[in-house]
């Protein structure tokens, strides 16, 4: 309770005062507490101070708390992005994943000892800052970097960028196909929970998974924790027929999942979406470290646990873990 | 039905053709014909047989009646023309055997007619030739002075005799010996004068006249009675009943085919009948059937509008509750974190109380010691300054007054809730209409700030209506939520106009939303119109508010321009007791 321990500074966002005079009251002893009334109030806060965790409300006059994350990944990347929501409007909070590229969702009503702990480890994720350059840096640029230890020719590179895929929609499947023929990537199919895992663990050169979320969300749900624990620096990219408020919530706050999309997708939407996330993955796995930016939320059980219930309910022997 | 209606017209066109040939045939058939024709074949053989008669009156008893014979051939000509060509004249054209029969006696009549008139033409030589004979044998005739002068007179008797004779019985023996007297006579000649064997000449020229003109008419005679028109007529007349009869026997033939058609007739009509009937039963049972599907749909229909009344109004309720629990969980966030908070701060105050305690203790002990109350004290004073005890009481002080907001806030929602819903007044009740559009105006809160609205209101002094306020509120909960919704793209005032006009109040609702063209309008108050996306509205909001306000007796307004926004005026009567 030192000013020394205030190494971190937070910024909440909220039009109701009262919400700020109580977050402030929360992490004044341990923080530099910023507080804006509106979104305008908080890119001022920005431009002037250093801020590792900035906390917004989304419904807001003027401007939404979606927008104002975006706005702040776009111009603050190293600001971890934190939104305050109580799940009403879902179109906000896909939005906020894939624009806002968030950390977390907070509920409302929060409680103090949860929400203590998120800032926690956002300000201390907040420390691994993205490089200028790595997040910057187009695909093809990325990749010689990555590969350029290995002195292999771009070529192979190239190939050794591998996608797994999981879903059983088979027009979606010759789209991705299709589209990872035109750009040299190596594809792994597979149709159920545990293929997915099993493929993912086994081949390294897998970077980033799509995943078509299928009738029952829990399991991709529980599939993209495990993947995520299993392969921190893998990021996953989830189709879905309709998105949803709570699995989106669920998806970011237990798997950090990249985007959110809603099917169908247009080729060239996928393909953009497909190179950034190349982009995140090989900044991931250049630097191990800035993964912390990207944890999950633990999960509530452990991970033998999760693959066992997992392979139980697809009746497969555990041989393939 | 199709092949009925074939079957139908192949009969008629039966019945048609064989009542035709019937009639046809029936004509033929007819009485009177047959009649004619057959007094007219009779009249033929009358006429026939008058002939011969007169032809042996003439042969044998040589009158000379002529006129009479020419007559009959007329007679017989012209009845005859008057068979073939009218009576007959179908029948002959149509059967073989009667043609047949017909020119056989034309040819018999024409051949009999030739030979009575070569008869005739004989028979007058003949009567000539006897009455020159008759003069030659005068007594004092030439060749009786001949006879006389040269004794002949035995040779001419025989002559005479045997002439008579052969006259008498024309064989050949006595024209022999008719002849043998004759070259008798000629053998002497020679020994005559001139002049003698001139009148012999003569005389035997008569004889041989005679001779030959008797056997002519004889012979004409023969051949005319041997013609054979009375059996041609015989013929003509049995092929003419003969032909009747098939006639008759055809016309039996149609007649018994058409009673058979009639049979069948009737009996495809009694099929027909039936099978109409049991059609017609069908179609009774079918019509049954359907009309208690449509009854069953109808039911259906009415359900499932109830249904969907019914999830409407789940819908709103659910859209209302979600909105107020929004409204709710702002400030229990807060209350709820400043409790955790002021528990935090009594903890760190409590450091400072349990110095006080302490020194407390030790003032009250009854050997206390200044010193230790002095270090005590001291400590204490170095626990107030640590945890910043008036910043954390003047914190405390601030969260508690935040809270106690935050309750209030609570609590109002709730009261307008229970004011919204009315669940604990009468339905119909005297009130004001401001505190309905108040209430309403809590309840859609959240419409309101999450698309941005600022409420206006431009209330005027207004007299309580009896109305049922559970339903007006839910008017104007939809009428403030659709307003708001419109404005969902930049916000906007939403202004709320009330006044007083003749016996009504008139409550405007006045967005600056994105309005509705002409055909938005003219539908919105549809059951199951709506301009929302698919899954967003149940197009049953407005249809309910128009429902509200009819029941009321009131009218609903609506002026609206594309982009620009939209009024929609309720007028209510002060005094019209609502009757749902």
């Amino acid at each position: 309770m030192t000013d020394n321990s205030k190494k971190y500074s937070v910024l909440f966002v909220d039009d109701e005062k009262r919400i700020l005079t109580a977050l402030r009251s929360i992490f004044r002893r341990e923080y530099d507490v910023h507080i804006a009334n509106s979104g305008k109030e908080a890119l001022d806060i920005l431009a002037n101070n250093n801020i590792n965790v900035i906390v917004s409300d989304q419904r807001m006059p003027n401007m939404l708390g979606n927008e104002l994350l975006a706005e702040v990944h776009k111009n603050y990347p190293n600001t971890m992005r934190l939104l305050l929501t109580g799940f009403m409007d879902k179109e906000a909070i896909v939005k906020t994943i894939n624009e806002g590229e968030i950390y977390r969702f907070i509920n409302k009503p929060w409680r103090n000892d949860e929400i203590h702990e998120i800032i926690a480890e956002a300000a201390l994720a907040s420390e691994f800052e993205i490089s200028h350059s790595a997040s910057a840096d187009k695909l093809s640029a990325t990749t010689e970097a990555s590969v350029s230890q290995a002195s292999s020719n771009q070529a192979k590179a190239q190939r050794d960028l591998s996608i797994l895929m999981m879903g059983s929609n088979q027009d979606l499947r010759n789209q991705i196909r299709l589209l990872c023929r035109q750009h040299a990537f190596n594809i792994y199919g597979t149709q159920t929970i545990p293929q997915a895992v099993g493929v993912a663990s086994a081949k390294p050169t897998i970077g980033v998974a799509i995943i078509e979320l299928p009738v029952n969300p829990e399991e991709a749900m529980m599939t993209i924790n495990l993947l995520k624990e299993k392969r921190p620096e893998l990021i996953s990219i989830v189709l879905a027929e309709e998105t949803d408020a709570e699995t989106a919530v669920e998806l970011i706050n237990s798997g950090q999942v990249f985007r959110y999309l809603a099917k169908p997708l247009e080729t060239s939407q996928l393909e953009k979406v497909i190179e950034q996330a190349f982009i995140r993955h090989n900044t991931l796995k250049s630097d191990i470290k800035i993964q912390q930016r990207y944890k999950v939320k633990k999960s509530s059980r452990t991970l033998t646990e999760g693959i066992k219930s997992l392979f139980s309910s697809f009746g497969l022997t555990s041989k393939h873990v | 039905m199709k092949k009925y209606v074939i079957s139908l017209l192949i009969l008629i066109g039966i019945g048609i053709a064989l009542a035709y040939f019937t009639i046809k045939q029936n004509i033929l058939l007819d009485d009177n014909v047959y009649l004619d024709t057959t007094e007219s074949i009779r009249n033929l053989k009358l006429i026939d047989n008058n002939t011969n008669l007169l032809l042996f009156n003439i042969r044998h008893e040589n009158k000379t009646n002529y006129s009479d014979v020419e007559q009959l051939s007329t007679d017989i000509s012209e009845e005859f023309d008057n068979l073939r060509f009218e009576a007959l004249f179908e029948e002959i054209e149509s059967s073989p055997e009667l043609d047949t029969a017909t020119i056989n006696f034309e040819s018999e009549l024409l051949e009999k007619q030739q030979h009575i008139k070569e008869f005739i033409d004989n028979h007058k030589n003949l009567i000539e030739a006897n009455s020159t004979f008759f003069e030659t044998i005068q007594e004092d005739s030439p060749i009786n002075q001949i006879t006389e002068e040269l004794g002949l007179n035995a040779d001419i008797i025989s002559i005479n005799i045997n002439f008579y004779r052969y006259l008498e019985d024309n064989t050949l023996e006595n024209k022999n010996n008719l002849n043998d007297d004759i070259a008798h006579i000629e053998g002497m000649i020679e020994n005559y004068t001139e002049d003698q064997q001139a009148v012999i000449y003569g005389y035997i020229r008569t004889l041989s006249d005679i001779i030959i003109f008797s056997e002519e008419t004889q012979e004409h005679f023969a051949l005319a009675i041997d013609q054979q028109t009375n059996a041609t007529l015989n013929a003509l007349e049995a092929a003419y009943v003969n032909f009747h009869n098939s006639a008759i026997e055809k016309s039996n033939t149609l007649k018994n085919a058409l009673i058979i058609y009639g049979l069948i007739l009737l009996v495809l009509l009694i099929i027909f009948a039936y099978l109409l009937r049991q059609q017609y039963a069908n179609l009774e049972q079918q019509v049954s059937d359907r009309t208690e599907e449509i009854q069953q749909a109808y039911t259906d229909l009415q359900e499932s509008q109830e249904q969907l009344i019914q999830s409407e109004k789940m819908a709103s309720l659910g859209e209302m509750v979600a909105g107020v629990a929004h409204e709710i969980n702002t400030p229990l966030g807060y209350v709820n974190s400043n409790i955790s908070t002021i528990q935090l701060n009594i903890n760190d105050l409590s450091h400072i109380i349990g110095h006080v305690r302490k020194i407390y203790a030790e003032a009250r002990s009854p050997n206390r010691s200044n010193k230790k109350i002095s270090s005590l004290l001291s400590a204490t004073l170095k626990s107030y300054v640590e945890v910043q005890a008036d910043e954390i009481f003047d914190e405390s002080q601030q969260l508690l007054d935040d809270s106690q907001h935050g309750l209030d806030e609570i609590s109002k929602l709730v009261t307008s809730l229970k004011d919204f819903s009315r669940l604990d007044r009468q339905s119909t009740d005297e009130i004001d209409v401001h505190d309905c559009i108040e209430s309403s105006l809590k309840i859609a809160t959240n419409h309101i700030k999450e698309n941005q609205v600022i409420v206006k209101r431009e209330f005027s002094q207004l007299p309580n209506i009896i109305c049922t306020p559970s339903k007006l509120n839910q008017l104007f909960l939809n009428i403030i939520t659709n307003a708001s919704q419109a404005m969902k793209k930049d916000g906007g005032e939403l202004r709320i106009k009330t006044q007083v006009k003749d016996d009504s109040v008139i409550i405007a609702f006045m967005d600056q939303g994105t309005g509705m063209d002409e055909e938005t309008m003219h539908k919105m108050f549809d059951p199951f119109f709506t301009s929302k996306p698919i899954g967003e509205g149940t197009g049953l909001g407005m249809s309910i508010a128009y429902k509200i306000v009819q029941a009321h007796g009131g009218k609903i307004q609506v002026k609206s321009a594309l982009n620009k926004g939209t009024t929609i005026a309720v007028q209510l009567p002060i005094n019209q007791s609502s009757d749902s």
